[in-house]
């Protein structure tokens, strides 16, 4: 595992390129490293979440620059995009998923705090989506991957 | 222990009633949230349309910062819960609530809304 204290310092630090959404990545290590101990199903159930949360750190700042920058996407771009793209779809429906696995007993205490990081990284999702959307000549795959993306959003958006 | 979120992660793992650690997992959880708190009204406040004074921008930068350095110096201890945290994340939460309404851009908005949200839940969810 990665050595996480300087990026947590770094939360504060207004200069840095970690926003809200890391901050919310980052809440979600106690969870997982809590859960991890109450169950031994959960490693199964929910593989290499913490390697998820890990990457996705470097990549909501990733995103957040290619979001503004104006010169034309390259292909290494489009690459890393989608890949960032998959891993915010696949830590929606961790959540998500978290959010049901949590139903019953101590853990409970944790529901509220999982419904609203799905909502808001729904929200957040669905923002950089609607930047990226406007980029001309996408590549097919991230149509395919942006348009599941949408479908995630939706789908956790109807409960 | 010194104070590092990865101690604060690895003493999780180390914490056998469940209770006590979902309640030790949530105060580190709510640490992410406080920082960002912090940030986000240090640079609205440097930005161009800083907070109106009556805001009172640097007492609540001071709330946050005895909140998380209370949060700190209470998670190395054995009894690392107290009434007094849940006050002081209580108190943080309305900060964010307050903001919401001294921003007008909508994800900024979004932003504030978040962590007050979350402060609070966390903060009901401790026992």
């Amino acid at each position: 595992m990665k050595k996480k204290e300087k990026d947590f310092r770094a939360l504060e630090d207004k200069d840095s390129s970690l926003y809200c959404g890391s901050a919310c990545i980052y809440s979600l290590f106690p969870l997982v490293r809590s859960l991890e101990k109450s169950n031994k199903e959960f490693a199964e159930a929910f593989p290499e979440f913490e390697s998820l949360l890990e990457r996705m750190v470097e990549e909501d700042g990733f995103m957040f620059a290619l979001s503004m920058k104006k010169e034309e996407y390259t292909t290494e771009d489009w690459t890393k995009l989608i890949a960032s793209l998959q891993d915010n779809e696949k830590l929606i429906q961790y959540v998500d998923n978290l959010y049901d696995w949590c139903e019953v007993g101590f853990i409970s205490k944790y529901r509220n705090k999982l419904k609203e990081d799905s909502l808001f990284l729904k929200g957040l999702l669905q923002n950089s989506l609607k930047i990226f959307y406007e980029i001309e000549n996408p590549p097919m795959k991230f149509l395919q991957v942006a348009a599941s993306c949408m479908q995630t959003i939706r789908g956790a958006l109807d409960l | 222990m010194k104070n590092s979120f990865d101690n604060y992660l690895d003493k999780i793992s180390s914490i056998k009633d469940e209770n006590k650690r979902i309640t030790y997992s949530s105060l580190v959880s709510s640490l992410p949230s406080l920082l960002m708190l912090k940030k986000l009204l240090i640079r609205k406040n440097h930005g161009k349309k800083p907070f109106d004074k009556n805001f009172e921008y640097e007492k609540k930068i001071g709330t946050i910062d005895e909140t998380v350095s209370y949060i700190e110096s209470m998670l190395v201890k054995k009894d690392f819960f107290d009434a007094k945290e849940k006050k002081a994340l209580n108190d943080c939460s309305l900060i964010a609530s307050l903001a919401v309404d001294n921003v007008k851009m909508e994800s900024l908005k979004a932003d504030f809304r978040w962590i007050s949200q979350e402060i609070k839940d966390i903060s009901e969810s401790l026992s």
